[in-house]
């Protein structure tokens, strides 16, 4: 399989007041196409700042940043808003879903600028939401808004599927469901999801863990056997 | 406690940016408010001041020559305070280009009223060898002289040494000999040494007990009419003239009315402007600090403390802008005004007077409601328990709107259409600010606007539809019919003066035919309803009906020459220059000499051919051409530019500043939503659309609700507006409703350039990380 992200010596540094801060130190990884990658570890250890970079959400100082062979460090602001139109979903901890829109609405408005987008209808049937889509956010539950984000998300049909701790606000069993729809994403459709938590017990169903600690990669590994998302408990 | 102080320091450091909105609203409110509110005393106060260091008279006299003995008589009645004779007389006088009429005034230079002031050169030398003369600064009616110049009049060579001006002769305004019936073109004045007998013809004076009066009020005008009916019962072989009959006094009080009538209605209309963008800035402020006011809460800081930090901000921001709007607006905005009368007053020089309790009054009527809006906002979060508080406020839900049970509507609305109407519902108060910020500005410009079609259609309704003749002709009236005269279409007239209600005149003209009279004058009760003058008609136009509250139909009584005459009123005319009374030449009988003095004309020839030819019959005694008398409706046009370009400028600033405030308020609440639409890779010029589809939208409704109630705004202001002997036409005409339309649209681009940085600077990962 070929590579979909690759890092290198990718360094991103903060200023807070005078104080500089190493979010990102030298740090180094890969990502095959259509894997199921799970970046954990504390906060504060950088990796929000991996997904933030890897989003074109924001910008390094140094190394490279290499997607789908392009190196998307190099982007300016504009390359990068299409970057971000044509080539990554987001799912967020909080959803972050247009509260006047409906839930069909909410997957269209990013469906309506792709390239190729799937039917939203189909996907939010997909993410078993076909009952709700004509609700507005407030009149859902927190699991309910985080499927409308997935859904939003993969009715981009984009390259890579990152996510922000995206079931650090629900519960265990809607979390779990949550996870499921994400595996899925990658086993059956085969897209390259990259889920960034702080949360060990994840780890147990990506078929790669990354560990992120003081801005540095301090372990790789493949996961030879992928755990169910049933088997794992936290 | 003394920490408590010193962290609503640094915070009111923190929240600098967001105060400084009020800041600038109550600095513009309080600025324009007191600024226009208090121009026109200023005006008044400017000039009051210039006509007592002058000791300007308070009546002219005029007679027939009389002696020094009948001087002193006059002058030593009770009534009169100071005054002094002087030999006045108009006359021809060769000045460079050939003969000019001038009203040549011979005076004592050491006078003590109307004392003139020395512009250029200096007063006449009696030693020197020839006489010496100085004239009345120049003006556009006046002829230009160069110091030095020598002329000859009363078969003396005389020079021309300085130039001065007269209290009585500020505005630029046509002087018309009273003797001579034509326009003077210069006013000279010479030294006493010019006669060589002491006579008079007038005297200038001050009456006893005047001063005490401000002497622009009615106050004024009444008792000086009083105590020259007084005087009249003495002296009534006397004309004589007031301040109030001065030309230049009455056009002046007349425009300064006209400012106070269009200021007066600012300091509302900003006041509730104010209060709109404060409970903005306030709001946005208390959704920032709810975590803070929740925090003080629940270590136990009681509602009063909280509250108390509130108002106290409150009361720096607005009385800092009170401040600053009293800086920049008390002394600038009154000198503007004044200084755009420039163009048509020769003026003395500004004089401030401050008003401190109307200054006061709007000052602390705007800080009042900035803190009264404060508490309610405040009030309303407080109600929610602490805990709640410390929850960031949950984003208001999105609804349907009505718009979607319209199905074939909405279906055919594109997407970002749908999402824009829902936002637009869903933020209320933003609704309502703009649908009053820009609904107001609009509809103030377009009262600007209209103000100055309703003086321009006045005039082009009177000269192109009114007034059918394009020439008027004095004649001697002892001459029925004039043979010059047989080949043109004409009326023949009688127009004498009548005596209303013991203090009014009005002219009366009684024509000669009907035909003619409905040919030459189009009688209009209104637009739509045509009048057709009969032999039993009486006419009266419509501004001597409004101001006597005459209807058709009522009784009329007249004093013509001293004799009663009683008429009833058949119909009121739409009349928009001058006022007259038509009446039936048949109504009369026999109880009135029926002789014509004037002759409406209407012909295509020559203005310079006909006037010298008709000038040259001996009967003709003046002929006024339409020209003439549009000249003077367009000095009034001219007059009311000033306070027009006042009233659209502040409307302009006033838009920009709202416009620019909702823009704020639209990215601030939905900063979030912003930085979702960022994330999922909208461009920055999309994304500026949909923040600014929505004020496009609002505003545009706004700009249609603001040319309705701009509509009703003129028509109050323009019955507000009276200037005698003109009408105002109450319609706008179609093109200030362009112009307003396309200046709010230019007004609503400008600030979307304006909003751009704004939606550029909201960072996506900082916004998307807070908690919801």
């Amino acid at each position: 399989m070929k590579k979909m992200v690759e890092f290198i010596n990718v360094t991103k540094t903060y200023k807070i007041g005078n104080q500089i801060i190493k979010a990102n130190d030298e740090v180094n990884f890969e990502v095959l196409e259509g894997e199921l990658c799970v970046i954990v570890g504390p906060s504060g250890a950088g990796k929000t700042t991996i997904l933030n970079i890897l989003g074109g959400m924001d910008t390094i100082d140094s190394g490279e940043i290499i997607v789908d062979e392009k190196d998307i460090g190099e982007y300016n602001l504009k390359e990068l808003t299409l970057y971000r139109r044509y080539d990554v979903g987001f799912v967020f901890q909080f959803y972050n879903l247009m509260p006047q829109l409906t839930a069909l609405e909410n997957v269209e408005i990013a469906s309506e600028i792709c390239k190729s987008p799937l039917e939203p209808l189909t996907v939010l049937k997909q993410v078993g939401l076909e009952a709700r889509v004509m609700n507005f956010p407030s009149q859902l539950s927190g699991g309910e808004q985080q499927r409308v984000s997935i859904a939003r998300a993969l009715a981009k049909n984009p390259k890579i599927l990152l996510c922000d701790e995206p079931t650090g606000a629900l519960d265990l069993e809607i979390g779990k469901s949550i996870l499921k729809l994400l595996s899925e994403a990658s086993r059956k459709h085969k897209k390259t999801v990259i889920i960034v938590t702080h949360n060990n017990a994840i780890t147990e169903i990506a078929d790669r863990v990354i560990q992120v600690r003081n801005g540095k990669v301090s372990k790789m590994y493949i996961n030879d056997n992928p755990k169910e998302i049933d088997e794992v408990v936290w | 406690m003394k920490k408590y102080h010193k962290y609503i320091l640094k915070d009111i450091k923190k929240l600098l940016p967001k105060l400084i909105a009020i800041v600038l609203i109550v600095t513009l409110g309080v600025g324009f408010s007191v600024g226009l509110y208090t121009s026109a005393p200023n005006m008044r106060y400017s000039v009051e001041k210039y006509f007592a260091s002058t000791n300007a008279a308070d009546i002219i006299v005029q007679g027939e020559e009389f002696d020094k003995d009948k001087l002193n008589n006059f002058i030593e009645n009770p009534l009169i305070k100071e005054a002094y004779g002087y030999y006045s007389f108009d006359s021809d006088v060769e000045f460079q280009n050939g003969m000019h009429l001038a009203k040549i005034n011979v005076i004592d230079f050491e006078n003590k009223i109307n004392k003139l002031t020395l512009l250029e050169g200096r007063f006449p030398d009696k030693d020197s060898e020839t006489i010496e003369i100085v004239i009345e600064r120049k003006q556009p009616f006046f002829i230009e002289v160069p110091l030095g110049y020598e002329t000859e009049f009363l078969d003396k060579t005389v020079r021309v040494v300085g130039i001065v001006h007269n209290p009585w002769y500020f505005a630029f305004v046509e002087e018309i000999s009273y003797q001579e019936q034509r326009p003077i073109e210069i006013i000279i004045y010479a030294s006493k040494d010019l006669l060589d007998e002491d006579i008079y013809t007038n005297v200038v004076a001050t009456l006893v007990g005047a001063d005490k009066y401000d002497m622009f009020s009615d106050e004024y005008e009444e008792f000086i009419d009083e105590k020259l009916e007084e005087l009249k019962l003495e002296h009534n072989e006397f004309f004589y003239t007031t301040r109030n009959l001065n030309q230049s006094f009455a056009k002046y009080k007349s425009d300064v009315k006209i400012v106070e009538a269009i200021a007066l209605i600012f300091p509302l209309f900003f006041l509730l402007i104010t209060i709109l963008v404060s409970m903005s800035s306030i709001t946005r402020i208390i959704e920032d600090q709810r975590n803070q006011i929740g925090t003080l809460r629940s270590l136990g800081y009681g509602k009063a403390k909280i509250l108390n930090k509130y108002i106290l901000y409150a009361l720096i921001s607005s009385g800092l802008g009170a401040v600053l709007g009293i800086a920049s607006g008390v002394y600038f905005i009154p000198l503007i005004v004044y200084n755009a009368y420039e163009t048509i007053y020769n003026l003395p020089p500004f004089l401030i007077q401050y008003y401190w309790g109307i200054t006061s009054i709007i000052s602390f009527s705007m800080i009042i409601s900035v803190v009264i809006v404060t508490v309610g906002v405040l009030l309303q979060a407080l109600k929610e328990k602490p805990t709640e508080l410390l929850k960031v406020k949950t984003q208001k839900p999105g609804k349907k709107i009505f718009l979607e049970r319209l199905p074939f509507i909405w279906k055919r609305l594109k997407f970002k259409y749908k999402s824009t109407m829902r936002n637009i519902f869903r933020y209320k108060k933003n609704l309502i600010l703009t649908l009053i910020g820009i609904g107001g500005s609009t509809a103030l410009l377009l009262a600007g606007f209209g103000i100055k079609n309703s003086v321009d259609l006045a005039g082009k309704y009177q000269f192109e539809e009114m007034m059918q003749y394009n020439l008027e002709i004095s004649i001697n009236p002892t001459k029925s019919n004039l043979a010059i005269l047989d080949d043109y279409e004409s009326l023949y007239i009688m127009a004498v003066n009548a005596k209303y209600e013991n203090n009014d005149y009005i002219s009366i003209i009684i024509p000669k035919d009907t035909f003619y009279t409905n040919k030459f004058i189009d009688f209009q009760a209104s637009k739509k309803e045509n009048i057709n003058f009969g032999t039993s008609s009486v006419v009266v136009t419509k501004q001597f009906a409004d101001k006597h509250k005459l209807h058709k139909g009522d009784n009329l009584a007249l004093n013509i020459s001293d004799d009663e005459y009683n008429f009833v009123i058949t119909d009121i005319q739409e009349y928009y220059f001058g006022n007259n009374i038509y009446i039936a030449r048949e109504l009369f009988n026999n109880d009135i000499d029926i002789f014509y003095n004037k002759v409406y004309l209407k012909t295509q020839e020559l203005e310079s051919n006909l006037k010298s030819q008709l000038e040259e019959d001996g009967n003709i005694l003046k002929v006024m051409f339409e020209e003439d008398l549009k000249y003077s409706f367009q000095n009034t046009s001219d007059s009311m530019n000033s306070i027009i370009i006042v009233l659209v400028l502040s409307a302009c600033a006033l838009a920009i500043i709202i416009n620019y405030n909702l823009i704020l308020i639209n990215i601030h609440t939905r900063k979030k939503e912003i930085a979702t639409l960022k994330v999922l890779g909208y461009q920055e010029s999309e994304v500026t659309g949909y923040v600014f589809r929505e004020t496009f939208i609002v505003s545009t409704i706004a700009i249609f609700i603001g040319l309705l109630f701009g509509k009703g705004l003129h028509y109050f202001i323009i019955n507000r507006i009276v200037i005698d002997g003109i009408l105002l036409y109450n319609g706008i005409h179609w093109t200030s409703y362009l112009y307003t339309f396309v200046l709010s649209f230019i007004f609503l681009i400008i600030v979307y350039f304006m909003s751009i940085p704004g939606t550029k600077r909201i960072d996506m990962v900082d916004a998307l990380k807070s908690y919801e």
